[in-house]
């Protein structure tokens, strides 16, 4: 149905790939029957590989960097240790319930998430997981030592041989597996990598970052609570050294990045070198961290996106060297994309234009806009409107506040003071992925594109939110990712990514994300910078046949050849005041946009 | 010839980005490199500051360029990057001194150097101490060719200077280029997409397209062909 976003067999083949190491995981009771040793360590391995993972769902794939992921790890142990103590009820249910706890401590870590990014994140879930750490002491849980330590809870797998519990934990692995792999290959999967790769383009696109951002926490804190549950009974005792201290959160941390971060399979491999390697070495007695250590270094040093990422683009390699790719063709596709061209249409119904001047019914509707940045008024007095199917040039020297006025219709600064308005609704201070909602699209000046993924990816990630979605299942996502490629001449590059695209593209690009959103009006930040000469007169062509197909457009440029002819009225800034309003021909004759702007040039 | 490039083939692992590249400027003179997106401007500045592997001969004062970047920044050769590449937490005054550790000298020269940016880029002196990711796009960039003044460069390669300026801005920095050549008459050379602005300043231009050279000559020759007229200068 749709060649250009599905590969199905491919999948098929490569999770089948993924059940050989499963089913041989299966058959090592059978194969080393003789050996607890190995089937302990293989324990530990896998409960590692459960923490590995959860820490990869929220850092490696949200880029939520956590250093502190034994908070939820302790939080799951001590969970279920206490219950089992205080109720004597199975770790069957203790389990799942540190794991809900687990959830709910993300949920607590979240909310710094929401406003802090980077090194300060890290720290502060640093911070708390040693907060914890401290607590846990101090609260007087212990039955019998020291440290907080709760030792022989009642109905833990102690009556479990090893094998049992090998099965179990196994199990647990598996289903961890498969879960968050279908979280990461599901549309959640999708916004949480767009949010690792770029948070204001993902607002742009119409995505909730809060929401998302939460729910990452939430999965990281549930996946890792359940397997420190799974980890307190299995070793029939809590402690702050086995799930509480900083060194369980800076290992988990190197299974994941030794494995591969953003692959969720990767951290497997990654926790088992790691667990098998430790338990092994440990006859060595202290030599035994200087070695891994070493092992480690030299791991990331020849391998440095991790075990799993490597091996993955060596075996693509030797599969490409086998069969050489015949490259699919679209053309089928592009001959119904071209027939849908000529007569294509947005979901919405649009209003007709109306003729420039009815000022009784604006689409857009800005009133005495104000920002202020420090002592900096970035933008005063700011009013303008924007009609249905019009199409408004607004410019402006560098720095006048053309790119902060549509940060601030977008939602993505908070104005100060004024209103704006879209389709007579009040929309002011209103969040991105809501602004978007209401039909509103905007491209960025520099394009950008998330760049792990192809050009039909990238637009699937806007279309995640399409309002048309929202309200109604009329057509297909897929169906529609297709027609936003179409509309901008992107169809044949669809499985292309963003990096081998020319400029010119990646702007198509752009739009194309914008148009995914199902617009009503379009904010083009800058389309044409550094384009060439038949490169723009094919952008402009574009933009006039968007405004044909019924969207007004707002359009941001400095190559006034470019844009004079392309738009109806124009609207001058400078020092973030209107300085003049009209159509092209009488904005040019202005004195002071001469001035202050086109310099007798205008080229 | 202040720099002779010979046969300059760059590969970007099997796709080759520049064929037998061959251009050479004299000590004073400005030449400009136009061409669409993609082909090879950057690339071309890229190899000479040593920052892509190339293959072919480049001479800098009749002697073979340095491997380094920083040892061919030291002999002279500055680039203002596409994009700027400014350092955008510094001070817009830091980052003029840091394009003066290519000379050993001591504060007192580099504030005679400064002195120099400051009236070519008077904005800039009323913004030093702020940080440079505050400036407007057009001031930024003035800072960027700022920062490539300090290090007193025998031969400054600007690429792509205009980009995404407005009409006013580029006409300032048009006139910071022309006081540059007539005062220091510094050697210049210029990658530019807009090809209006590149003939405006330069003696010689070279036509650069997929890779290769296409034509060169004075500006005048090349204006007077149709073909580039019509395909660059919007006819």
């Amino acid at each position: 149905m749709t060649p250009a976003l599905a590969r199905p067999k491919w999948q098929l083949i490569r999770y089948a790939l993924y059940l050989i190491p499963l089913v041989f995981l299966f058959l090592v009771p059978q194969l080393f029957a003789q050996n607890p040793f190995l089937l302990n360590v293989l324990i530990l391995a896998n409960i590692w590989a459960i923490f590995a993972m959860s820490w990869d769902i929220l850092s490696g794939y949200t880029g939520q960097i956590s250093f502190g992921h034994s908070f939820f790890i302790g939080l799951g142990g001590y969970t279920s240790a206490l219950l089992s103590l205080a109720t004597g009820w199975s770790p069957w249910l203790t389990i799942p319930i540190g794991g809900v706890v687990a959830a709910l401590g993300g949920l607590i870590l979240a909310a710094p998430a929401l406003r802090l990014r980077g090194p300060y994140l890290a720290l502060i879930t640093l911070v708390i997981a040693l907060a914890l750490q401290r607590l846990v002491p101090m609260l007087n849980l212990s039955s019998s030592g020291a440290e907080g330590a709760i030792l022989c809870f009642p109905k833990c797998f102690i009556s479990y041989n090893v094998t049992t519990k090998y099965y179990y934990s196994l199990i647990l692995l598996a289903l961890v597996t498969v879960g968050l792999l279908l979280v990461a290959r599901s549309r959640l999967g999708r916004a949480f990598e767009a949010i690792r790769d770029d948070e204001e383009a993902a607002a742009a696109a119409g995505l909730h970052v809060s929401k998302y951002k939460s729910l990452a926490f939430l999965i990281s804190g549930f996946v890792a609570g359940l397997g420190g549950a799974f980890l307190v009974n299995h070793m029939t005792f809590a402690s702050s050294g086995l799930v509480l201290s900083l060194n369980v959160s800076i290992e988990v941390i190197i299974a994941a990045v030794l494995g591969g971060m953003g692959t969720i399979i990767g951290p497997i491999g990654g926790a088992y070198f790691m667990v098998v390697l430790r338990e092994y070495l440990r006859p060595l007695g202290i030599w035994r961290f200087f070695i891994f250590t070493l092992l480690a270094i030299l791991v990331l040093f020849f391998l440095p996106r991790g075990l799993f990422t490597e091996l993955r683009l060596r075996l693509r390699q030797f599969w490409r060297q086998l069969f050489p790719s015949t490259p699919v063709s679209y053309r089928p596709l592009q001959a119904a994309a071209d027939q849908a061209d000529g007569a294509p249409r947005p979901l919405q119904s649009v209003p007709s234009p109306k003729q420039a001047g009815d000022a009784s019914d604006w689409l857009l509707e800005v009133k005495d806009l104000r920002k202020a940045f420090g002592g900096l008024l970035a933008v005063n007095k700011m009013s303008f409107g924007v009609h249905p199917g019009e199409i408004l040039g607004f410019i402006g020297p560098n720095g006048a506040g053309k790119t902060t006025v549509f940060n601030l219709i977008m939602g993505l600064f908070h104005p100060d003071g004024g209103q704006v308005r879209f389709r007579g609704r009040e929309i002011t201070g209103w969040l991105p992925h809501r602004v978007v909602g209401a039909g509103i699209a905007r491209t960025f000046q520099i394009p950008r594109p998330f760049a792990h993924k192809t050009v039909a990816e990238n637009v699937a990630i806007p279309a995640l939110s399409g309002r048309h979605f929202a309200r109604s299942r009329s057509i297909r996502r897929e169906e529609w990712v297709q027609r936003c490629c179409a509309r901008t001449g992107l169809l044949a590059k669809a499985d292309i990514y963003p990096s081998e695209l020319p400029d010119a593209d990646l702007r198509r690009l752009e739009i194309a994300k914008a148009l995914a959103t199902d617009p009503e009006l379009l904010l083009l930040d800058e389309p044409f910078a550094g384009l060439s000469l038949a490169e723009m007169e094919e952008i402009s062509q574009l933009i006039e046949r968007l405004r044909r197909e019924g969207h007004a457009i707002v359009l941001v440029d400095h190559n006034m050849r470019g844009l004079m002819k392309l738009v109806d009225r124009v609207v001058v800034i400078n020092f973030g005041e209107k300085l003049a309003e009209g159509r092209p021909d009488q904005v040019a004759e202005n004195q002071d946009v001469q001035e202050a702007y086109l310099a007798g040039g205008g080229r | 010839m202040i720099l002779t490039v010979k046969d300059l083939d760059v590969y970007y692992g099997k796709a080759q980005a520049l064929h037998e590249v061959n251009l050479s400027i004299e000590a004073g003179e400005f030449v400009s490199v136009i061409g669409p997106n993609g082909a090879g401007k950057t690339t071309l500045f890229n190899a000479i500051s040593g920052f892509v592997p190339h293959r072919g001969q480049i001479n800098f004062e009749e002697r073979p360029l340095p491997r380094r970047p920083d040892q061919i920044v030291r002999l002279g050769i500055i680039h203002c990057p596409e994009g700027r590449s400014l350092f955008p937490y510094l001070s817009v005054q830091d980052n003029l001194n840091l394009g003066a550790y290519r000379l050993k000298v001591g504060d007192r020269q580099i504030n005679t150097e400064l002195e120099t940016v400051y009236q070519l880029f008077p904005v800039l002196k009323g913004r030093a101490r702020q940080m440079a990711h505050t400036l407007s796009g057009g001031e930024q960039q003035m800072l960027a060719i700022g920062r490539a003044l300090m290090g007193r460069p025998k031969l400054l390669m600007l690429d792509e200077p205009t980009l995404g300026l407005a009409p006013i801005v580029r006409a300032n920095i048009s006139e910071a280029l022309r006081a540059i050549q007539q005062r220091y008459r510094m050697t210049i050379l210029l990658a530019e997409q807009n090809a209006t602005f590149a003939f405006e300043h330069s003696q010689r231009i070279y036509l650069l397209e997929t890779g290769q050279v296409v034509r060169q000559g004075t500006a005048d020759e090349l204006r007077a062909d149709e073909s580039i007229a019509k395909s660059y200068l919007g006819g």
